[in-house]
């Protein structure tokens, strides 16, 4: 990245003389720069707790050191590729049907010709976002279990009940669609906002050349929103092992541990058992370690092939 | 400008609205669910496979314990003050940042970029974080709920995506006639770039509107609490988790109307934030872009 | 802008920068080291600060903190030590004792259920906490408790006798019994059966209240065995194993620790379970029942066996004169309860290592061990909150019972008693407690204690940090497959011819690693 810079920089020696240029842009810059030195950069030499056998009390300068401990715990775990494999299949998932179904639904949003309809369904479909956890899979598991509405249907039908929730095949599934469902259109929102900023004179443009919507709505709004779709799909990327664990714990049991214990939800539990602050800290470098790397990877990629990345 | 629709595009439209219907009925149901049992008997609601169409053994008890806490009408204040300026000022710093990483000749932008995203994944975690916010003087003030929180690099980044997408002949008309930086990002950029300032204002009110975590780790005095946190101290109140001999484990009984209160909060803390929507709406709509520009 | 960039780059962002390093770094290395010299007057002291989370039902009834509820008040007049409460919710309890304990300075006492699951050697080491063992001679009361409660004092004490934390106690054995299986006396009555003895006949209970409609709503909705998750020692179906003699978790076999996965007796006590599922007779949602879906089954007049919870709501709401839920006596006395053997409440106070005065601080804390300290805490005072008619303790049911400021019983007891919420140090009464139950519930409690025979549950053992940080990981990962096996075998998913190769892939995952760590710490236990 430092190659870009020395690129675009005139001739040497004038580098200082190029920032003095910019010093107005540097002041406008100023506050926000403040706030990540002091809120980011200062606590984060807390990160190196992973590294030691952490104590509150004594504070990360005089805990003991571990060295790698931390790390090797974790990584020698004969759980390890299990909850490994379980997250990645359901942040996959997440990815392949979860990323897709926002956009989708915002183009057929910019399709409505009723501007009142079109309101209607945005604000309809954005609350849902706002049902804490708690509630959204309690309503979940009522609706899914033995004597739930699901099977009422098909018991109606003649189908045999199916055990929804303590299926470990089924978990991932219901996983990622009842977050869809939840947010589907609060994830929506951005590509609404970004059809919004598409110039209007290009779909007249489009027009004249004889497009209908449907080539109006694959050569001037998908181009038209390309960009804010790569930057999420790459920050989508880099949180491959993010798979938090509010939800899956609510959701999980006995059954189903299989597909649904992930990173997260073992050192939830290993926390319950001994309050190890450097085991999680190493896992939390680890996750992070991988994302940032999948991020850098994607980016470097999407820089590559379409000239675009996140910065 | 009417345009004569073909066939196929009528056909298109009907589905259209068909599923965008089916699509709204399926994803409001929670919504509506909530607010049915939020005044039914909470042993009721589970009748009938769960399906909840209208209120069972109505009663309003769940909000009779809400509006009678005395500190509710406080702390909605307070996050009314939160929201308001907190987004205010998480907006300024965010696109004022996103506008200063776009301009293609700063020095150091990549590198300053960089270390930005490295925050999203590395941080020094809670206690070192709360030892800065503490040392600042900030706990237990208005300050704790705004300016911790205050940039979200997940927002900086989309935003800055937004400003390099804007072409870069908007602002050479105005450098010709000589602004500084400062009107330029002002008087130019801000207003090219509403459909996303909207977006992120969204997030950011929506974000700190919801915010308990923050709340519970920098505030002990309650006059400074939010909403959520009043809300969630009722809802721990009222279902009563520990128990008489028993105080052992969270397997505890709870008291009978715990979850209608539940419900009842979801109502109370989401009516509010749902009606800010229509006012951002208006930022989405096409061509909101050029409008600005000519304007 | 009038301020110059020069300005802003040269005096301003330095001095910001300086004060803010100075500021956190300042805050944060400066810790253990300063030891205040302790003053050991051997006197009350006059006033000390105390850290203890204040509980719901207490805050429901009005207290701000713990200086509100009237037992501390009644204990704050009686010693003339004035106490500085700090009490956060109880809910937030563990985030605000991380902060607190982070910070500079430290109250005199903390109370917290964290202690316990602590490695207190360390904490003594880090100076965090002192040792109350080192202040024994200024608690004659306490001493006194031990000396007559060995069993409790064997569930706090450390191996090598110290004592670093004071429990709450449970001072009679009734108090530890507050689950056990219930049954619907009235459908047993409606259709003619007895309550059951064993689990054949309780399977034919079951089959009956599947099959004849004991709700009498024409549909085929009861669920004759309900529950919470396979195994729970509160609310699981996998209790009734314990009829087989055996347990889905540890206990004592012979004298040693072993785990019922391992043993032969857990092959008929699953071929059991997972009879009584194929044919329909245990909730087929067991594991995906919550707290309430669990309890709107038994409102809703659907479960009619389960292992229930007392006191609580479902019984006040049942009980109505038209139904009946009863305690079942435990089939031949066999319990492997863990929670039958807990004389210990929820929570664990220290003193901590920036107490001036540790010596005084024991002394206020031995005072809840006094005869007048126990009352307090139990009856609140004479005259008020109850009376004394033939020498024995009345509690005023008026006041509990019929509050004149409109709170429910539960209310009343956390706001006047600390016997009520036993996480303080101090010794909860059952004369006391079976007060403040409905009737029935006395009654469930008193059929479960009295039959149940939990000598061979695993007693509260302690491990040292070494043998916790061996057996952590392996303990986890036996946990969570013991589970995923065990409800498989009942749900049908595996059968109980698999029970060999789970005992291989237990001694993979190192069975044996753990149960030697267990069988030490249970040698040590019995030697304390």
């Amino acid at each position: 990245m430092k190659k870009d810079n020395v690129v675009l920089l005139p001739k040497k020696h004038s580098l200082w003389r190029e920032i003095l240029k910019h010093k107005s842009i540097y002041l406008i810059f100023a506050p926000t720069l403040l706030f990540y030195l002091i809120f980011m950069y200062i606590p984060m030499f807390g990160t190196i707790i992973a590294f030691q056998d952490y104590s509150i009390r004594l504070g990360v300068f005089d805990s003991k050191w571990v060295g790698l401990e931390n790390f090797l715990d974790f990584l020698s775990n004969p759980k390890f590729f299990e909850l490994l494999r379980n997250t990645l299949v359901i942040s996959s998932l997440s990815l392949v049907i979860g990323f897709p179904l926002p956009i989708v639904l915002a183009l057929l949003l910019n399709e409505l010709s009723n501007l009142r309809f079109k309101k209607f369904v945005q604000t309809v479909t954005y609350m849902p976002h706002f049902i804490s956890t708690v509630v959204m899979v309690g309503i979940l598991t009522t609706f899914l279990s033995t004597d739930g509405v699901i099977n009422g249907v098909r018991a109606a039908l003649g189908l045999p009940a199916v055990q929804f929730m303590t299926t470990p095949e089924y978990f991932p599934w219901i996983y990622v669609l009842s977050n869809i469902w939840q947010n589907i259109g609060w994830s929506s929102i951005i590509y609404i906002s970004a059809i919004a900023g598409v110039d209007q004179e290009l779909y007249e443009a489009a027009r004249i050349d004889g497009a209908n919507r449907w080539k109006q709505m694959l050569y001037v709004t998908l181009p038209g929103i390309a960009s804010t779709m790569l930057v999420l799909f790459i920050m989508q990327v880099g949180n491959i092992l993010s798979v938090g664990h509010e939800k899956i714990l609510l959701m999980y049991n006995s059954a189903t541990y299989e597909t649904a214990d992930v990173i997260s939800t073992y050192v939830y539990r290993k926390g319950l058992l001994e309050s190890d602050y450097g085991y999680s800290a190493a896992v939390g470098i680890f996750n992070s370690v991988c994302n940032f790397t999948m991020l850098m990877l994607s980016n470097a990629i999407s820089k590559k092939v379409s000239g675009q990345g996140l910065w | 400008m009417k345009i004569k629709k073909t066939l196929g595009e009528q056909i298109f439209d009907v589905f259209n609205v068909i599923i965008l219907l089916l699509l709204t009925l399926v994803v409001v149901y929670p919504c509506y669910y909530i607010l049915v049992a939020s005044v039914s008997n909470p042993a009721a609601i589970y009748q009938d496979g769960g399906l909840l169409l209208w209120p069972k053994e109505f009663g309003m008890y769940s909000y009779q314990t809400v509006f009678e806490n005395s500190d509710l009408w406080r702390s909605y204040g307070n996050t009314i003050f939160y929201v308001v300026a907190g987004t205010f000022l998480s907006v300024m710093l965010t696109t004022s940042a996103a506008f200063c990483a776009s301009r293609k000749t700063l020095p150091g932008k990549n590198i300053i970029m960089f270390l930005i995203m490295f925050t999203m994944y590395f941080n020094g975690g809670l206690i070192p974080t709360y030892m800065v916010v503490k040392n600042l003087g900030i706990t237990d003030s208005y300050f704790a709920m705004i300016i911790p929180t205050a940039v979200s690099t997940y927002n900086l980044i989309i935003t800055l995506s937004y400003f390099r997408g804007i072409p870069e002949s908007m602002e050479e008309a105005a450098k010709i006639d000589g602004a500084t930086d400062f009107k330029i990002f002002y008087k130019v950029m801000l207003p090219l770039a509403k459909p996303i300032i909207a977006v992120i204002a969204l997030y950011y009110a929506v974000a700190i509107w919801n915010n308990y975590y923050t709340a519970l780790i920098y505030l002990s005095e309650e006059k400074y609490y939010p909403l959520q946190s009043v809300l969630r101290q009722i809802l721990l109140t009222s279902s009563g988790t520990e128990q008489d001999a028993a105080a052992i484990s969270s397997e505890a009984d709870g008291a009978a109307y715990a979850a209608n209160i539940r419900y009842a909060t979801i109502v109370v803390s989401t009516v509010p934030i749902l009606c800010v929507y229509p006012f951002i709406q208006k930022y989405f709509i096409k061509g909101v872009m050029i409008g600005a520009v000519k304007g | 802008m009038k301020l110059s960039f020069k300005v802003l780059t040269k005096r301003v962002l330095p001095a910001i920068l300086a004060v803010t390093l100075m500021a956190t770094v300042g805050g944060c290395s400066k810790k253990g080291g300063e030891k205040g010299e302790n003053v050991s007057t051997g006197t009350m002291p006059k006033n000390l600060t105390v850290w203890a989370p204040l509980g719901s039902l207490a805050a429901k009834a009005g207290a701000n903190d713990r200086g509100d509820i009237l037992a501390y008040k009644i204990i704050e007049e009686q010693t003339g030590c004035v106490i500085d409460w700090i009490s956060p919710s109880s809910a937030e309890g563990l985030e605000k004792f991380n902060l607190l304990i982070a910070g500079d300075k430290l109250p005199d006492i903390i109370c917290a259920d964290v202690w316990s699951g602590r490695d207190t050697y360390r904490d003594i080491e880090e100076g965090l906490i002192v040792p109350i063992s080192d202040y024994l001679d200024y608690m004659p009361n306490l001493k006194k408790f031990l000396e007559e409660n060995p069993d409790v004092a064997k569930q706090f004490r450390n191996d090598d006798g110290s004592i670093h934390y004071l429990p709450s106690a449970r001072g009679d054995e009734e108090l530890t019994v507050f689950v056990g299986p219930t049954i619907r006396k009235d459908w047993l009555d409606k259709l003619g059966l007895e309550m059951p003895t064993n689990t054949d006949e309780l399977y034919n209970v079951l089959k009956a209240f599947k099959t004849q409609d004991p709700n009498g709503n024409g549909k085929q909705d009861e669920i004759a065995f309900s529950g919470m998750g396979g195994d729970s020692w509160s609310y699981g179906i996998g209790n009734i194993v314990w009829a087989y003699d055996t347990h889905y978790s540890f206990f004592v076999k012979d004298g040693k620790i072993t785990h019922g996965m391992l043993e032969e007796e857990m092959k008929p006590a699953l071929e059991y379970l997972a009879k009584l599922y194929s044919e329909g007779l245990i909730d087929p949602d067991y594991l995906i029942n919550d707290d309430e879906k669990y309890k709107a089954k038994i409102l809703n007049d659907r479960s009619g066996f389960f292992f229930g919870i007392q006191p609580s709501s479902y019984y006040l709401t049942l009980n109505d004169g038209t139904k009946e839920l009863v305690g079942v006596p435990y089939f031949d006395g066999k319990c492997y309860n863990e929670q039958y053997l807990n004389r210990l409440g929820g929570g664990q106070t220290v003193i901590t290592g920036d107490c001036k005065d540790p010596a005084g601080a024991a002394m206020w804390l031995d005072y809840f061990f006094s005869p007048e300290g126990i009352i307090a805490t139990n009856f609140g005072i004479e005259g008020e909150t109850h009376n004394v008619v033939d020498g024995k303790r009345v509690l005023d049911h008026d006041y509990v019972f019929n509050n004149p400021d409109g709170l429910e019983s539960k209310e009343v007891c956390h706001s006047s008693f600390i016997g009520a919420s036993t996480d303080f140090p101090s010794v909860q009464l059952w004369e006391y407690y079976s007060q403040t139950l409905q009737p029935w519930g006395k009654a469930a409690i008193e059929v479960w204690s009295s039959s149940a025979n939990p000598e061979n549950a695993l007693p509260k053992l302690k491990f040292t940090a070494e043998e916790k940080d061996l057996i952590s990981d392996e303990l986890e990962n036996i946990n969570t497959y013991v589970s995923t096996q065990f409800n498989n075998i009942i749900m049908g998913r595996a059968s109980v011819n698999d029970l060999d190769k789970i005992k291989e892939e237990l001694d993979n995952l190192g069975m044996q690693d753990v149960l030697k760590v267990y069988n030490d710490s249970y040698v040590r236990y019995l030697n304390k």
